[in-house]
């Protein structure tokens, strides 16, 4: 799949800074995805700009999020990561960045790098 | 394509060849320790030529000779010429060359900007089938250098718009794919005395002969230098005062960000390498020691003064220019080497100074996302109040341990949204404010500034700069503490 024109990696505002400082430092110097806690900004997108969401949450608020994510914007991919420790997420998130895995697969050119030339 | 892909030696010291009509001349390449060579040819007398400069780290950019080509399509031996060069490894190229001259032109048709039919039409149209060729290749094609004179139908930033305007109005679409796989901008910054060197401060510049290129404190960045702001205050390189409505483009980096300006706004970049492919201080300096001040504003050069500001330059932009300045091919070979009685002091002056090496910050050459939406988005609106958004921007370059390891109580506290570019902005909508904290090294700071403050000029704009980690911890540390999210 290729890879979206925008990530965004959503850290919901009631985790701290950890979530953030700790598990995701090495994903986010990998990856540099918009980190916001307000989904407002997705929805600045045009339609035809493709849009990715990963998402860090505890199971106690991981099914709100999905919900709100899917019933807002159905057409981004969701990429929903759920952990209780601050270390659990940060091995996964750790294990992406070595792998150069965005959403834990191994991911493709964007559309607009595969463009070589077009005529106007 | 990200401006560190580009292949070059990173040392943005170089020189123009001068005798045509023999190959270059590798040993005084060598000899001033050169990281660029502009060859023109007549033909194919450069080739043995390359190899030796490679060998030494010495990139080469080629333009292969044609009496007033005006937009002419390039002759099948030309073509033959250019595959040439790049088999024996050159692989910057230049095409047409200042097209806003009339010595450029044939006999008798003198070009204007405002002729689009004639000219501009026929020379971007040719130029861009010029430039894709060059990319099938696998090289790099130079956007034309433009003549730096001002006023009349030569006029030089009124030609960067013509040209660029016309693609964007035609070939938008085109135009971004030649600009993201490898195209260049060639200038021709022939920026008299604009520069200075610090003596008491900003303002007052080194009178010539305490002037020293080992030292701090030099400014090439006219026409954003304290001086020049002090008495011009907000000219650009494109906008400017009643007395400078065009703005002023004429210091070594001027013509670069006045095109990088327009790129930026109209095909939403991003940067693409810009090379001074002609160009240094005019006039050359004289063994009588002879001043040359052409602005009175400003210290002038003399015989040896040239030789420190001269290595200077290269030093600066190497360390303080922007990201997209690689460097400049000084006019001209025998003007350095064969003066009246002597090689200029400059020459000794290179030979005997190791190079500085430039760092290239991974941007790329369109960062916006997608065609036209520039021309539309008019981006945040004013803010009244408290901004509706907070964005922490780290700049490319910027040393990522120094948030990570010293922000989290900031973050904790504000929960500003991170992001390390600057395209998304254009997206809120003007019922939406927005205030952007810019994590920068100084020599980013013009071009966030010109990311950011200049093209939305409704963003409250929160620079701050840092050299070290200590600057940043006290920064956020005091915010933190006051409670304050901008100090």
């Amino acid at each position: 799949m290729a890879r979206p024109d925008y990530h965004f990696l959503y850290i919901d505002k009631t985790l701290d800074a950890e979530w953030l400082f700790i598990a995701s430092r090495r994903y986010w110097e990998r990856f540099r995805p918009m980190v916001i806690d307000d989904l407002d900004l997705v929805g600045y997108l045009p339609p035809q700009r493709t849009v990715a969401i990963t998402t860090l949450a505890r199971r106690d608020m991981a099914k709100m999020i999905a919900d709100l994510i899917k019933k807002t914007y159905p057409t981004a991919r969701y990429d929903p990561l759920v952990y209780d420790y601050v270390e659990e997420m940060k091995l996964t998130l750790d294990g992406r960045a070595d792998l150069q895995q965005r959403f834990g697969l191994p991911e493709d050119l964007p559309e607009t790098l595969k463009k070589k030339r077009k005529s106007g | 394509m990200r401006l560190s892909d580009y292949q070059w030696s990173h040392n943005p010291r170089g020189m123009h060849n001068s005798d045509f009509s023999k190959g270059i001349d590798t040993n005084r390449m060598i000899q001033i320790k050169a990281g660029w060579v502009k060859m023109v040819a007549i033909d194919r007398e450069h080739l043995t030529g390359v190899p030796v400069l490679l060998a030494h780290n010495i990139t080469p950019i080629v333009r292969v000779y044609i009496p007033r080509p005006g937009a002419a399509v390039p002759t099948p031996d030309l073509i033959r010429a250019w595959k040439e060069y790049y088999r024996v490894g050159v692989r910057w190229f230049e095409f047409y060359n200042e097209p806003n001259f009339e010595i450029e032109w044939p006999v008798g048709s003198p070009p204007s900007y405002t002729d689009t039919d004639n000219v501009i039409a026929p020379l971007m149209q040719h130029w861009m089938d010029w430039a894709e060729m060059i990319i099938d290749m696998g090289a790099y094609p130079a956007f034309p250098a433009l003549g730096e004179q001002i006023g009349s139908a030569g006029d030089v930033t009124s030609w960067l718009d013509a040209m660029l305007l016309y693609l964007a109005e035609n070939y938008y679409e085109r135009f971004r794919s030649i600009a993201d796989n490898g195209m260049w901008c060639a200038t021709h910054p022939y920026y008299y005395n604009h520069f200075y060197q610090e003596g008491g401060g900003p303002l007052t510049p080194r009178q010539p002969g305490e002037e020293r290129a080992d030292e701090g404190g030099w400014h090439f960045e006219y026409p954003f230098d304290p001086v020049n702001q002090s008495q011009r205050p907000g000219i650009t390189t494109i906008s400017g005062p009643p007395d400078y409505p065009r703005g002023d483009p004429i210091g070594l980096t001027g013509m670069g960000h006045a095109f990088m300006s327009r790129f930026s706004d109209i095909f939403g970049g991003g940067a693409v390498p810009v090379i001074g492919t002609e160009g240094g201080m005019t006039p050359p300096p004289e063994p009588s020691g002879k001043m040359n001040q052409a602005d009175t504003r400003y210290p002038g050069f003399n015989w040896s003064s040239h030789a420190e500001a001269t290595l200077a330059a290269f030093n600066w932009i190497a360390e303080q220019g922007p990201p997209w300045m690689f460097g400049l091919t000084l006019w001209i070979e025998n003007e350095y080497f064969d003066a009246p009685g002597s090689t200029l002091p400059a020459v000794q002056r290179m030979a005997t100074s190791e190079p500085v090496y430039k760092t290239v910050p991974p941007i790329e050459a369109l960062d916006g996302p997608g065609p036209g939406y520039y021309k539309f988005l008019k981006g945040p609106g004013p803010i009244h109040g408290t901004p509706d958004y907070h964005f922490v921007i780290i700049a490319p370059g910027f040393n990522t341990n120094w948030f990570f390891s010293e922000a989290s109580d900031y973050w904790a506290m504000f929960r500003p949204t991170l992001l390390s570019a600057t395209d998304y902005i254009a997206y809120i909508p003007p019922k939406k404010s927005l205030a952007c904290t810019v994590l920068a090294t100084p020599d980013l700071v013009d071009y966030m500034t010109h990311h950011i403050k200049e093209r939305w000029p409704n963003v409250y704009f929160d620079l701050i700069t840092a050299t070290d980690v200590g600057t940043i911890v006290d920064v956020l540390q005091e915010r933190t503490s006051s409670g304050r999210r901008f100090g």
